[in-house]
Parts: C-alpha cells; sequence; structure tokens
C-alpha cells in the first residue's frame, strides 16, 4: 500500500466521489486514476471510508428498528398509533405473572450483587441495573477480539461505567475528552454526572448538538 | 411535519415515531394486497424505514413529492416484489435471510467483484479506528456534513482544526488496514 495522499489530492477525490468536480477536474483526476498508483490507493481508501461509514449508520438503525419492534411484539404485536396507553397498561396487567415475578428475582439479585457499590456514593442516585441500558453505546462483549477495539484507558473508564461506579468512571471519562476527543466518554461523562447528582452540568454536555440523536435520560 | 427535516435533525425520535406510526398500516396493506405473512412483512417494513433513512443521509431524498406513508409502502411494495421474485426462484434462505446486506450490496458504490467482503472489511477497520475518528469520518462521508458543521458538534476549533483531524483518521484508518493486515483490493 502506497502512502496515503496529501489533503489536496483528497479534496480533489472527496470532490470526485460526490460528483462535486468540474468537468475539467474530472477528466484530471480520471487521468491521475490510470497513471498514479498512490493517487488509486487514496481514491480507494476514501470509497471504502465512505461504505463503510454507511454500513456503520444503516447497522445502528437496523438495530434500533430490530430493538422497537421487540418492544411492539412484547406489548402483543398491534400496538398501533390507534392503542391508547391504557390499552397498553391493560393488556400487561393481564399478561402471565411469572415472567414479571422471574424478572423482578433477577433483577433483586443483580442489584443485590451491585447495591454495595452503588449505594457508597455520595449524593448518587441508586439506579435500577437494567436503566443504563439505554445510554451503552459500545460493545460489550467480552472477548479478545472485542478487547482490541477500545485502548487501555477507555476499557478502564468505560468498565467503570457499565458497572455504575460514577465517582471512578468520572475523572477518567474527563481525561478521555480532554486528551483523545472522545466524544462517547463525553457522552458518559454527561451520563454518569446526571446520575450522581449533578443535573445540570449533565445537561451541559448532553444537551451538545452532537448528542441530539443519544438517549437522555430526561 | 417535515419527515426529511425531522429525520436530518433529530434521527432516533423521528425513526421510532415513523416506525410506530406506520407499522400496523403498513404490514395490514401488505398482507391485503399482496398477500404477505407478518413475519415478512415486518422485514419489508424494517427495510423500508431503513431505506428511506439511507435515502435521506446519502442526500438522494430531499424533499417529498407525496406524503410519507406513501413513500414507505412504494419502497414496501418494491421489496414485496423482490420477495416474491425471491420464492420462486427458492434462493430465499440465502439472500433475503439477511435484508440489510442484500440492500447494502445492491447500492453500494463500490467494485462489485469480492463486494460483500470488502463492504465488512470496511466496517471491521472503522470499529477498530473507533471515535472521534469514526463519528467524525461518518459525519463527512455519510451525512455530507460541512466541516463548520462538524467542528461545531465535535467541538474542535474551526474548520480547518476538522480538516486536519479527518486527515489524521485517514492515515490511522490506513495503518490499520496495514497493521492489521487487512487484506482488501479496494484499499489498494
Amino acid at each position: 500500500m502506497t502512502p496515503l495522499g496529501n489533503e489536496k489530492d483528497i479534496d480533489i477525490l472527496d470532490r470526485y466521489i460526490y460528483g462535486l468536480s468540474g468537468q475539467e477536474e474530472t477528466t484530471e483526476v480520471e487521468e491521475r486514476l490510470r497513471r498514479d498508483v498512490s493517487f488509486r490507493d487514496t481514491y480507494n481508501l476514501l470509497l471504502s471510508v465512505s461504505e463503510g461509514t454507511r454500513v456503520d449508520g444503516l447497522s445502528e438503525k437496523w438495530s434500533q428498528l430490530r430493538s422497537i419492534e421487540s418492544n411492539i411484539s412484547e406489548d402483543g404485536g398491534i400496538a398501533t398509533e390507534q392503542e391508547t396507553k391504557s390499552n397498553i397498561t391493560e393488556k400487561k396487567k393481564k399478561r402471565f405473572p411469572y415472567i414479571r415475578i422471574a424478572i423482578a428475582a433477577i433483577l433483586l439479585f443483580l442489584i443485590g450483587m451491585t447495591a454495595g457499590k452503588i449505594m457508597k456514593k455520595n449524593n448518587e442516585i441508586v439506579m435500577p441495573v437494567a436503566e443504563l441500558e439505554p445510554y451503552i453505546r459500545h460493545e460489550t462483549i467480552r472477548s479478545s477480539q472485542k478487547k482490541q477495539l477500545l485502548t487501555d484507558d477507555q476499557q478502564m473508564a468505560y468498565n467503570n461505567y457499565v458497572l455504575r461506579d460514577f465517582r471512578d468512571a468520572k475523572p477518567l471519562l474527563k481525561n478521555l475528552w480532554d486528551n483523545d476527543r472522545d466524544t462517547l466518554a463525553l457522552y458518559y461523562l454527561g451520563i454518569s454526572q446526571w446520575y450522581s447528582g449533578e443535573e445540570s452540568k449533565a445537561k451541559e454536555i448532553l444537551e451538545l448538538p452532537f448528542y441530539n440523536t443519544y438517549e437522555k435520560p430526561y | 411535519m417535515d419527515w426529511i427535516e425531522h429525520l436530518r435533525s433529530d434521527e432516533n425520535v423521528a425513526l421510532r415515531k415513523i416506525y410506530t406510526d406506520y407499522r400496523q398500516p403498513c404490514l395490514h396493506w401488505l398482507r391485503s394486497s399482496l398477500n404477505i405473512n407478518h413475519e415478512d412483512g415486518i422485514e419489508i417494513f424494517q427495510m423500508a424505514v431503513i431505506i428511506l433513512y439511507d435515502n435521506v443521509q446519502k442526500g438522494k431524498l430531499r424533499s417529498l413529492t407525496g406524503d410519507i406513508k406513501s413513500y414507505i409502502f412504494s419502497i414496501a411494495r418494491n421489496k414485496s416484489l423482490e420477495l416474491h421474485r425471491k420464492y420462486k426462484r427458492e434462493i430465499r434462505q440465502e439472500e433475503f435471510s439477511t435484508p440489510l446486506k442484500s440492500y447494502i450490496v445492491e447500492e453500494s458504490i463500490l467494485e462489485k467483484e469480492n463486494l460483500e467482503e470488502r463492504i465488512e472489511t470496511s466496517y471491521k477497520a472503522l470499529q477498530i479506528l473507533g471515535d472521534p475518528c469514526k463519528t467524525l469520518l461518518q459525519l463527512y462521508y455519510y451525512k455530507s456534513m460541512k466541516m463548520e458543521d462538524i467542528s461545531q458538534l465535535m467541538g474542535y476549533k474551526n474548520a480547518a482544526t476538522t480538516k486536519n483531524q479527518k486527515y489524521k483518521c485517514l492515515r490511522r484508518l490506513q495503518s490499520i488496514y496495514q497493521t492489521h493486515k487487512i487484506q482488501n483490493d479496494s484499499v489498494g
């Protein structure tokens, strides 16, 4: 693989890929693509990035739709816009009660396991285990392959966050934002602040336009 | 409501609203008009919503001539016909079981040779790259946002800084391909 082209070449290729080049520039680009290997490699890399970002975006949305669907299916698969909230609540009440009891037992067990960790924190809101779920956006599967996706600092900070150990997580997340501009870390910092009772600080972060599409606890 | 603007400015909320508002009417219509069963109907409806989203993000859909319901139903109709054709060819299991993958491959801008593999490679490399680079590249290349807007969203000083950061991200991505020995014709 040849070295990446310079910024000027990338600008030219970006314009070419999005059909924004003029006729003269298009001809020049196509000529260079034929004879300049490095230029062609850069072009192929940009095409690949363009496709990769699209796949990444669509995969995320696909999961989101699946999740909405499974919520609807849990409500009997016939939830429609005509269905009022009271109808949904009524249906839930009629469901087989043992499923709820089993879920409650599992949750109680998990809460018991982690309660000490959560409750020792000063002024922190005690939250149910499942409540953080919507605010976890990174892969949490443990495998050697997945671990490579995060740096050691990210792993430590994110793990503390997932464990709702917000007091320890916050400085680590802040460092990730300050040093690496890790936007996910900043989002996690906002959520951690919210659940630590620092609501206004949390909102300052979570209201950034960047997090428009992210789940929020309020 | 301007759904296109809504999908651009608050995509998760918009998608949820579209999904819950049009799911049942679409499933009913697919069943009564095209004899599509519930399970296939859900898959078709989800693909229709994904295609709507993709077209908005790519800038292919900038305004709607009719209402959004007609747009979704028309995609769903096309997807249903594809499904019928695939049933006919008895290859449904291989192709339609992963509708998102099929759509991505069909609509890809990359050359068709070893396409699936190369798409997967691009996706994998981006996951390794991680944030903030992944987000920056996604905003620029998929959502076609301007450097100024990306700077504002991501807290960079100005467009020049963001552009420089983008260049560094591309260099890192290239080195990921090399370090992880991701063999891929599409990246040289």
